[in-house]
């Protein structure tokens, strides 16, 4: 009796996705803890997984980092020297966001689709600060300066045929972290994509954390500031007295 | 070797910032100068944040001077009660400064104002320094030549609150240390510098202080004022990085030892025609900064 339940239960786990037209996906990546610490110069995480893949389908990762304010400045010539003139802060800005893929975006999703999925820059939410403004019009200029600069700097980008498929049955791709990443809860979507539209969705998610010495420091510079302080004078005075008397003249 | 620095939250060759400190550091030791007003430029090139370029410079060079005050408190060169009321100044002058320094850092002016001041600063220096040192090297061939008068009487004489500095042998208007000492404190915040390169100057020729005693008391105030400038930028604004300003000392310490051995050899009038160069091209390259267009009109700070 017990061992007719469990051959049904097992033959039910396997039979129903195929019922429901849907190809299992399973990721994983081989690091779920990235930690900042005094020697961090960025990191290089695996993914990868198996699913069933057709040969026109497509594959989507959308990694993002935690949303931060961010201040857009835009500089004028002003008497001779260029300096900030106008400023605007938005908010709720993804301060990592990459997205990697087999193709390039638009060949594998749908423009409903992207936009379903969030897949793209476009889809990222534009919002002002309350008080923050911006001329009607220039919508787009800044909506862009953010995009190129986000992307100059590193925080920002699409790989196009980093991910790379196996036998149509597994993939792999490795995510790069910047060494100026911000530390917080990251995202990682798995996108399957056929004939344009998102098939399944696998979420991971990424823990980056200041450790060590350099954690610490920054923890007491914000939290205690007038200790810090002092203990930068102190250090300072104690490193300047030991200089002066092993080379005294 | 990378480091990550906790403050200025990037991540750098530690080599690299040690050469840098050794660097400065050897030039310091050649002219005689504290450094500071190369140091924080430099830092900024090398893409740490203006205001972490600031604050961190300012822990620094409390180092660097308790080290080189050492040595002029064992030969008496220090006149302490003008030390006091120089500092006197410096503290309110510092105060403000980090003040303004939050302010603009607020509006986000502060970048385009250190570079400004910088540029101002340097500008002057480099060029009176420039000119002094080539009309010493031609007087030096031209024998005869007389010297100017030491010591001039103006109007600053005839303001109020006389005091008697002893060590210095003057007989003049506290006021006027104590707003030679507020003014390079402002300075001191803003641009992370110690000020020796305005003070010293401002001692000998505004002030009429004899020049053995004109460097220590210099060093003496600019501990107290930069460790002000330490403790309020530390509160205020988190632009402290430790890590950063003590990679920096350790290869300043050693930059200097050499520094100081190299200066010996060399000729006063053609050192100060050499650092009055490199002053001048650390200028230029600041003026270009803020005059060129810059590739990106627009730019980020991404906060809290």
């Amino acid at each position: 009796m017990m061992r007719w339940l469990m051959t049904t239960m097992l033959m039910l786990t396997i039979v129903l996705p195929g019922a429901t037209a849907q190809a299992a996906l399973v990721a994983d990546l081989d690091q779920k803890e990235v930690q900042i610490s005094t020697d961090f110069n960025g990191a290089e995480l695996l993914l990868f997984g198996a699913l069933k893949l057709q040969d026109d389908d497509g594959i989507a990762i959308v990694v993002s980092g935690p949303p931060k304010s961010v201040a857009v400045r835009r500089k004028d010539k002003v008497a001779g020297i260029w300096i900030n003139t106008e400023s605007a802060t938005l908010v709720g800005i993804p301060s990592f966001y990459h997205i990697l893929s087999t193709h390039p975006i638009d060949d594998i999703a749908l423009p409903l689709e992207r936009q379903k999925t969030r897949l793209g820059y476009n889809y990222i939410p534009f919002k002002l600060q309350s008080g923050s403004r911006i001329d009607e019009g220039d919508d787009k200029e800044w909506r862009e300066a953010l995009h190129r600069n986000m992307e100059a700097n590193g925080l920002w980008g699409k790989d196009v045929g980093d991910v790379r498929m196996l036998e149509n049955a597994l993939f792999r791709t490795n995510v790069v972290l910047p060494a100026n990443i911000h530390p917080g809860q990251y995202e990682v979507r798995i996108l399957h994509f056929r004939d344009g539209m998102m098939i399944n969705e696998e979420i991971s998610m990424i823990d980056v954390v200041k450790s060590g010495l350099s954690s610490g420091i920054y923890n007491v510079a914000h939290s205690y500031a007038p200790f810090y302080g002092i203990f930068a004078i102190v250090f300072a005075v104690g490193a300047g007295w030991l200089a002066a008397v092993a080379f005294r003249r | 070797m990378y480091i990550y620095l906790p403050i200025a939250e990037i991540s750098m060759n530690v080599f690299t910032i040690i050469g840098l400190g050794g660097m400065v550091g050897l030039l310091s030791g050649i002219f005689g100068v504290g450094g500071g007003f190369l140091m924080t430029p430099l830092l900024i090139f090398l893409g740490v944040p203006a205001p972490v370029a600031v604050g961190t410079e300012a822990n620094q060079i409390v180092a660097s001077s308790v080290s080189g005050v050492l040595a002029h408190f064992r030969r008496g060169n220090v006149d302490i009660k003008m030390g006091l009321v120089l500092l006197a100044g410096g503290l309110f002058g510092s105060t403000i400064g980090v003040a303004l320094f939050a302010l603009l850092r607020e509006l986000g002016q502060i970048d385009v104002v250190i570079k400004l001041s910088f540029i101002v600063f340097l500008g002057i220096i480099g060029s009176l320094m420039l000119f002094e040192s080539i009309r010493s090297i031609l007087r030096a061939r031209l024998p005869g030549a007389r010297r100017g008068k030491l010591h001039q009487h103006n109007w600053l004489h005839g303001l109020p609150f006389k005091m008697r500095f002893r060590k210095s042998k003057l007989y003049i208007s506290a006021l006027l240390p104590f707003l030679v000492g507020a003014l390079v404190g402002v300075l001191s915040a803003i641009m992370g510098v110690g000020g020796g390169f305005i003070m010293v100057p401002a001692m000998i020729y505004l002030l009429g202080m004899p020049t053995a005693v004109v460097v220590g008391t210099s060093l003496f105030q600019i501990i107290f004022v930069t460790a002000n400038v330490t403790f309020l930028q530390s509160v205020q604004t988190q632009t402290v990085d430790i890590v950063l300003a003590g990679l920096l000392l350790f290869g300043a310490v050693i930059g200097a030892q050499f520094g100081t051995r190299i200066g010996a050899m060399l000729k006063g009038e053609q050192l100060r025609g050499l650092l009055a160069l490199i002053v001048l091209m650390v200028c230029f390259k600041l003026v270009l900064d803020v005059v060129l267009t810059p590739d990106d009109l627009f730019s980020l700070e991404i906060l809290r």
